[in-house]
């Protein structure tokens, strides 16, 4: 449409001035705003307050929402114009004139000069004109955190509405999205496994600390820490004390990972540095020096039988005279005979197959708990050097070992037969062999004689060569016959550290030294002559390299490195299963 | 007596002094963990730092009760010790959190404080810097001077351009009618200026061109008028548009002056639009930190 628009005012005299303007437009707008067509700079005019239109023949003039306007009089919203008709917004009046050729329509403005102070309101000049407010936006915000902070909760109660024959494992996984909100740190990996990511199996009660009875759920085999009978009774108090030690003071779940097993020996110490023998760290001084576990044989006779009953006895490094038990002053009775340093010695003794001298290794083997090593046997061991052959014109023929009872009856049954089968080696019998007492008057019958020479034999292999070589045997002067010697049973410490955790794998890696020397930095076996000499390294060995603090040149041990919080007690038909899990902890960093 | 103390020379620094002290023994509190377990908000260090944090947070967010109780407190003092002891909340909720940053509700409480500790840190440098600026800027003005000063240069202007050409008049008239000062957010927040003005010109086949084009600065406009002084043909209208140029340079500066003064009044404000609500909703999100870990204790 077009628009002609005159702006009346008046000079100084009061003369009319007339400015003209032309708009050609299809909607003119009227409004505060300096992007309006026809601009009023007034506080009662909004931004866009009213547009002309035209539609057909017709002019209209419609007011914005909310606003209006005033014409011939009577407030409007909106008006058909017509000439003749005054129109009025805020201060300003226009009347509608006949519209000359070439226009839609004609405006005459009576301008009125803007008000003092209305230019500022025209603008918008602080941003609290601008719509925002700072309470609406902290309420919105206020509710929006509690609604996301809250729908942990808020999930728990809608699930409950949800039909029971949904799955409770799927419940709790629907959950967890919104619970993992409220983690403060991760689970463990095994612990939101087993729990289901059910944050109930633990925390049981609201606003209740986990009690232990949560943990025990799953961890049923652990023992206590302290047997009350081993102690005595000036630490009952401890005792109690230790009762109510939660899992918790210790394992702290939605952590680090590494801070799930407390491993600071102050722990530790708090206790011990006040027991007997007192520990106040990990070094020559504040540790004891470690306690054996020594077996003894308890040799009795019952009926004239031999009955031994091996008892372990942990030799405590401070005896009560205030004496130190010297691991050299005390001695094994494993009822075997076994130099380590002939054997160790090349010249003396040499591998069977090899040819060379003999290695730690060849004997013993580390155990996959790579603490323990496998048992020595004769079989593995020995009997590739030390054969049970008795006759040197039947080599092939062995004594059975580890049955003494049947060595009399296995010569019996060698020497009769000879006797009643002679051909194959006549003669040699009858010949004499310098130094034995045997003589061909002995024996006047076959039968009997090769009974005698079997008797022979078996006194022969008991107490001059053969078993008696290895082991140790009883000799009883008033039995008759093969019950005169028994072999006392042999049995070797597996553990002497029962109580404490050690890596044989990892230490057996030396930078400085490989093979048999490693093992003898620690065990002295090339200078043990005797099967009862204890070979285990004491507490100075261990402090060679480590301290209970970190420090340079010296690798740092906690407690928890060499000894075990928990005692293990073996569920039935589980043996094994606590000593690997003993190892557990000292696998991880 | 310095008419102008900073909040943050008030009492020498007092409360600075205090902020200080706290954030040592925060930091003396968590060196005293021991290695038994890592740092972190539930060993008992961690509950002693978390409850300084949160009888700080309670004590800080009061300055907006205080501030409208006039004159019943020395709101100087407390704005010194909100300022000082905002920042010292920072050490001590850090060293509580152990920095375990995840995707939960206790990170969501700790970084919503950050959000508002450094949206005050932006108040405090606002609050430090534009004051002088402002006073330079308006030149012993108020701001409703200047726009009366405006208000007389409109009219001035218009009734100067009246007497000239048509063209030149018309320009004046749109130059004034579309002059923006504020406008919406970032207008006023940058002080950007979206005026225009409707130049008509000859184009070279004798037809007229209505031109919208920028009056940023109001420099289009003075262009134009400057352009026309040479081109006046009548007796006095070249004078005429001397004296209309003086106006719209005057206009030029006077628009600037109010530009700037609005947006030093934006700045002085807009940071507390991320201040207040982020205070709140950290109100809200410390309640439910503080209820999960109660909740699954």
């Amino acid at each position: 449409m077009q628009l002609l628009l005159r702006q009346i005012t008046y000079d100084s005299s009061g003369l009319p001035e007339y400015a003209d303007s032309e708009l050609t437009r299809d909607n003119i707008v009227i409004g505060r705003s300096q992007k309006s067509d026809i601009q009023l700079l007034d506080k009662g005019v909004a931004a866009e307050h009213a547009r002309l239109t035209k539609s057909g023949d017709k002019l209209r003039l419609v007011a914005a929402k909310g606003q209006s306007f005033i014409i011939n009089s009577k407030i409007q919203k909106q008006a058909e114009l017509k000439p003749g008709d005054e129109i009025r917004i805020g201060a300003q009046t226009f009347i509608c004139t006949e519209a000359p050729t070439g226009f839609d329509l004609a405006l005459e403005w009576q301008f009125v000069e803007m008000p003092e102070g209305a230019l500022s309101d025209a603008y918008r000049t602080s941003v609290s004109q601008l719509g925002f407010s700072p309470r609406i936006a902290s309420w919105v915000l206020f509710v929006l955190v509690l609604l996301v902070g809250l729908l942990p909760l808020l999930s728990d109660i809608w699930q409950a509405d949800k039909p029971a024959v949904q799955a409770a494992n799927e419940l709790a996984n629907d959950n967890m999205a919104f619970h993992k909100l409220w983690l403060s740190g991760p689970l463990l990996s095994a612990h939101e496994l087993t729990t289901g990511n059910n944050c109930t199996a633990c925390h049981q009660t609201p606003f209740v600390q986990v009690k232990d009875n949560a943990c025990q759920q799953c961890h049923v085999a652990l023992g206590d820490h302290v047997m009350p009978a081993e102690h005595p009774a000036e630490i009952a108090e401890w005792v109690a004390a230790l009762d109510e030690f939660a899992c918790q003071n210790c394992h702290k779940e939605h952590n680090e990972p590494a801070s799930l097993v407390a491993r600071n020996e102050g722990l530790c110490l708090d206790c011990h540095q006040q027991m007997k023998p007192s520990v106040k760290g990990f070094s020559q001084d504040a540790h004891p020096e470690f306690a054996l576990s020594l077996l003894r044989p308890d040799v009795t006779r019952q009926n004239g039988l031999l009955a031994i009953d091996w008892q372990l006895e942990k030799l405590r490094p401070q005896a009560s005279d205030g004496h130190e038990s010297r691991i050299s002053a005390v001695k094994e009775t494993s009822h075997l005979k076994f130099p380590h340093d002939t054997h160790l010695d090349g010249e003396a003794v040499k591998h069977a197959r090899r040819g060379d001298a003999l290695q730690c290794a060849d004997c013993h083997t580390l155990s996959s708990d790579r603490e323990h090593f496998e048992p020595t046997s004769m079989e593995t061991s020995c009997a590739s050097c030390h054969d049970l052959g008795f006759d040197p014109r039947t080599p092939q023929k062995q004594l059975p070992h580890g049955a003494p009872e049947e060595v009399y009856d296995a010569l019996e049954a060698h020497f009769v037969k000879l006797a009643f089968s002679p051909d194959t080696l006549v003669g040699f019998e009858r010949r004499r062999i310098p130094g034995r007492t045997f003589t061909e008057e002995d024996c006047d019958q076959d039968y009997a004689c090769a009974k005698q020479q079997a008797l022979r034999e078996t006194g022969r292999q008991f107490s001059q060569r053969g078993c008696v070589t290895c082991h140790e045997v009883s000799e009883q002067e008033n039995a008759e016959g093969s019950e005169r010697w028994e072999v006392l049973p042999v049995k070797i410490n597996h553990d002497w550290y029962a109580d404490a955790r050690f890596d044989h794998q990892s230490h057996l890696a030396q930078w400085d030294q490989s093979g048999d020397a490693v093992c003898s930095s620690c065990h002295s076996a090339t200078t043990s002559a005797e099967s009862s000499d204890i070979l285990m390294p004491n507490i100075a060995q261990c402090v060679d390299c480590h301290d209970g603090r970190a420090q340079a040149g010296r690798v740092a041990l906690t407690c928890i490195s060499c000894h075990a919080y928990h005692r293990h007690s073996a569920i039935e038909g589980t043996e094994g299963i606590g000593a690997l899990m003993q190892g557990a902890i000292h696998d991880q960093p | 007596m310095n008419l102008h103390q900073s909040i943050l020379e008030y009492r020498k620094g007092r409360y600075g002094w205090w902020a200080l002290l706290l954030i040592l023994a925060a930091i003396v509190l968590f060196a005293s963990h021991s290695d038994f377990q890592p740092p972190n908000g539930g060993t008992w260090q961690g509950y002693v730092l978390g409850s300084i944090g949160l009888a700080l947070i309670v004590w800080l967010t009061a300055l907006g009760i205080v501030k409208r109780r006039y004159g019943k407190s020395n709101v100087q003092a407390w704005t010194s010790a909100h300022v000082y002891l905002g920042a010292s909340l920072l050490i001590v909720v850090s060293l509580h959190s152990a920095l375990q940053i995840g995707l939960n509700v206790h990170s969501l409480a700790y970084v919503l404080m950050c959000v508002v500790i450094f949206s005050g840190f932006i108040g405090l440098y606002f609050y430090r810097r534009y004051p002088h600026l402002m006073a330079r800027n308006r030149r012993n003005q108020s701001q409703r001077q200047l726009f009366s000063e405006l208000n007389d240069l409109n009219q001035k202007g218009r009734a100067l351009a009246k007497r000239c050409h048509p063209n030149l008049a018309s320009a004046v008239d749109t130059a004034i009618d579309r002059t923006a000062i504020g406008g919406g957010f970032l207008d006023q927040l940058l002080g950007r200026d979206g005026s225009t003005v409707v130049l008509i010109e000859e184009d070279i086949k004798g037809g007229i061109q209505r031109k919208p084009v920028s009056n940023r600065d109001q420099q289009a406009i003075i262009d134009y008028v400057a352009k026309c002084i040479p081109r006046a043909r009548k007796q006095g209208e070249a004078a005429n548009i001397q004296s209309l140029l003086e106006v719209v340079c005057r206009r030029q500066t006077v628009t600037r002056q109010l530009r700037q003064d609005i947006k030093f009044n934006a700045r002085l404000k807009v940071w507390l639009w991320v201040h207040v609500p982020f205070t709140i909703a950290l109100l809200a999100a410390l309640a439910i930190h503080i209820l999960s870990v109660f909740y699954y204790w």
